[in-house]
């Protein structure tokens, strides 16, 4: 099982963003400002915060979004399996025309932008969850100032400042990880909503 | 070469009265009353008899104009009935050579070294030239598009072939459809790059009403205007043509009470020069979009012309087929290029 999830993941991981790049007509962005563009702006915000945070989460920021993280992964299950067959009918119709075809084929590339692009956004939030947890069970370990810390040159406490060291590290990724994903997260809402808003109405009006 | 063969661009699309998307296949269907299961080879036939059929129909003469289009079949006349029109239904074209003119004036027809060899020509007596055509009719679309070549401003059946389209392609429960020039975005770019303004001309032809003592009035529309503003500074690129268009389209042309605005004349064009490959291009303002479009002039893309400096028709040909495949269709057809992910 942990082979297929692997497996599962990798794909998830890879077509996801692929389909952050490319439109409905299935035309791929290659410009480095789509490939790394949004990476580096959020780089440089999650830094920013580490940076502001000092000492980590507080206990009511991992309340609310867990709170927040788990209606979310809530929602947007129903909203994958509403558009398993919503968004993408196939066209049975005898008549058909460049104008069905291009509808058709259009449908078929956003339902599936729509489903790997969402259950992306559930995974990070899921992965979000289980770092949140990690301050929630780990308190002290997890809301260390990590500039009160500095190196210094003893032998004598090689294991203690070694787990230090690990300890440090640790609380650097949890933050980055959760900033970086909740900023991830909050994008890929905005996309999934106002996406979804334009393309039923669009369908509306081919109506 | 005297003249200056050119290509030019048109697209047209269907416009249904109850403003359904219409293909062409339900317009043939509908017009020619053909049955539904009728397949795409059987229509594109069809359109083409009819297509045939009506170049010695009404539609191929305009009064206004004085100029026909027509098919002359008689191969000891015709120096290039080989290139007639012919259609690919896979491809939904049809393409050849078609024969136009002007008539409706009185002239002798006479050999140049001998004129006491001559004829009258009568006022229903056409001259007739050659031009090649290639026109899209795509049976699973609305939008269909065609390619011309014309010789000069005046050896051109630009203006008779876009109404004879328009007149052709209409039907009860259709509205007339439009031909617009339009030009592939590969060929503005292509012209474009590094280019500098020569000079920009306006251009109308007079229609004159006004009642006059002199007389002059009366002859106007013998006359074209041309106004030509030629920059000192060779160096203002083709991204300010605009500026120079919106500076210069205000100036008006004033006769007494009647004036006119240089901006609404006719046809604006303008002329750039690449200093790199130290060619010449001209472009013509398209109304319809607002921008200009470059004009494609066959110098430089055709290696071989006729005797009367018109282009060769086989290599013509190709040239179109191969415009058409890789400039043309994916312009009117984006949908074409759209995949499933």
């Amino acid at each position: 099982m942990s082979q297929e999830l692997n497996k599962y993941l990798r794909i998830l991981i890879k077509e996801s963003s692929r389909f952050e790049r490319t439109d409905i007509n299935n035309k791929v962005n290659e410009s480095f400002r789509a490939k790394y563009g949004l990476k580096l702006v959020f780089l440089i915000i999650t830094l920013a915060l580490i940076f502001l945070l000092k000492s980590g989460f507080s206990n009511e920021f991992i309340s609310f979004v867990s709170s927040v993280l788990s209606i979310l992964v809530g929602l947007f299950i129903t909203a994958l399996i509403f558009s398993f067959d919503k968004f993408y009918e196939p066209n049975k119709s005898e008549e058909t025309n460049s104008r069905i075809k291009l509808w058709d084929t259009q449908a078929y590339n956003y339902a599936k932008k729509f489903a790997y692009i969402t259950s992306k956004t559930i995974v990070v939030s899921i992965v979000t969850l289980v770092a949140l947890i990690l301050s929630t069970l780990f308190k002290e370990s997890f809301d260390l100032n990590l500039f009160e810390y500095t190196f210094i040159d003893e032998k004598d406490d090689l294991f203690e400042s070694i787990l230090t060291g690990i300890i440090l590290v640790s609380n650097f990724i949890q933050r980055f990880i959760v900033i970086y994903f909740l900023l991830r997260i909050m994008y890929n809402t905005l996309f999934i909503v106002t996406s979804m808003v334009q393309y039923m109405t669009t369908k509306i009006d081919r109506m | 070469m005297a003249l200056n063969p050119k290509l030019e661009f048109f697209r047209f699309t269907l416009k249904p009265k109850d403003k359904n998307f219409k293909t062409f296949k339900e317009f043939a269907i509908t017009k020619f009353e053909l049955d539904k299961s009728s397949s795409d080879a059987e229509i594109m036939k069809k359109y083409f008899s009819y297509f045939i059929e009506s170049l010695d129909g009404d539609y191929s003469k305009d009064e206004n104009q004085k100029k026909q289009i027509t098919l002359i079949k008689n191969e000891e006349v015709n120096k290039y009935l080989q290139y007639q029109p012919k259609f690919k239904s896979d491809a939904n074209v049809i393409h050849g050579v078609i024969n136009g003119g002007s008539y409706g004036r009185e002239r002798i027809l006479t050999n140049k070294n001998d004129t006491n060899e001559c004829t009258e020509m009568s006022l229903d007596d056409s001259v007739l030239q050659y031009y090649y055509f290639l026109l899209y009719l795509p049976l699973d679309h609305n939008e269909g598009g065609f390619i011309l070549h014309s010789n000069s401003g005046s050896e051109s059946i630009t203006k008779i072939f876009r109404r004879f389209i328009s007149k052709v392609f209409g039907h009860d429960g259709f509205y007339k459809t439009e031909a617009e020039l339009f030009s592939p975005i590969s060929f503005q770019d292509e012209f474009k790059k590094g280019s500098h303004l020569q000079n920009m001309s306006f251009k109308k032809s007079f229609v004159d009403n006004i009642p006059n003592t002199n007389g002059i009035s009366n002859k106007l529309d013998e006359y074209d205007i041309i106004v030509k503003v030629v920059p000192k500074n060779k160096g203002i690129s083709i991204s300010q043509i605009n500026q120079v268009r919106n500076l210069f389209s205000k100036f008006i042309l004033s006769r007494g009470n009647q004036t006119d605005i240089i901006g609404d004349f006719d046809e604006t064009k303008f002329e750039v020069r690449n200093p790199i490959n130290k060619s010449n291009k001209t472009f013509e303002w398209n109304k319809k979009d607002n921008e200009f479009s470059p004009v494609v002039y066959l110098e430089g893309r055709i290696d071989n012309f006729n005797l009367d400096g018109t282009p060769d028709f086989k290599e013509l040909e190709e040239l179109c087929q191969n415009l058409f495949n890789d400039e043309v269709l994916p312009e009117l057809r984006p949908d074409l290029n759209v995949t499933r992910a």
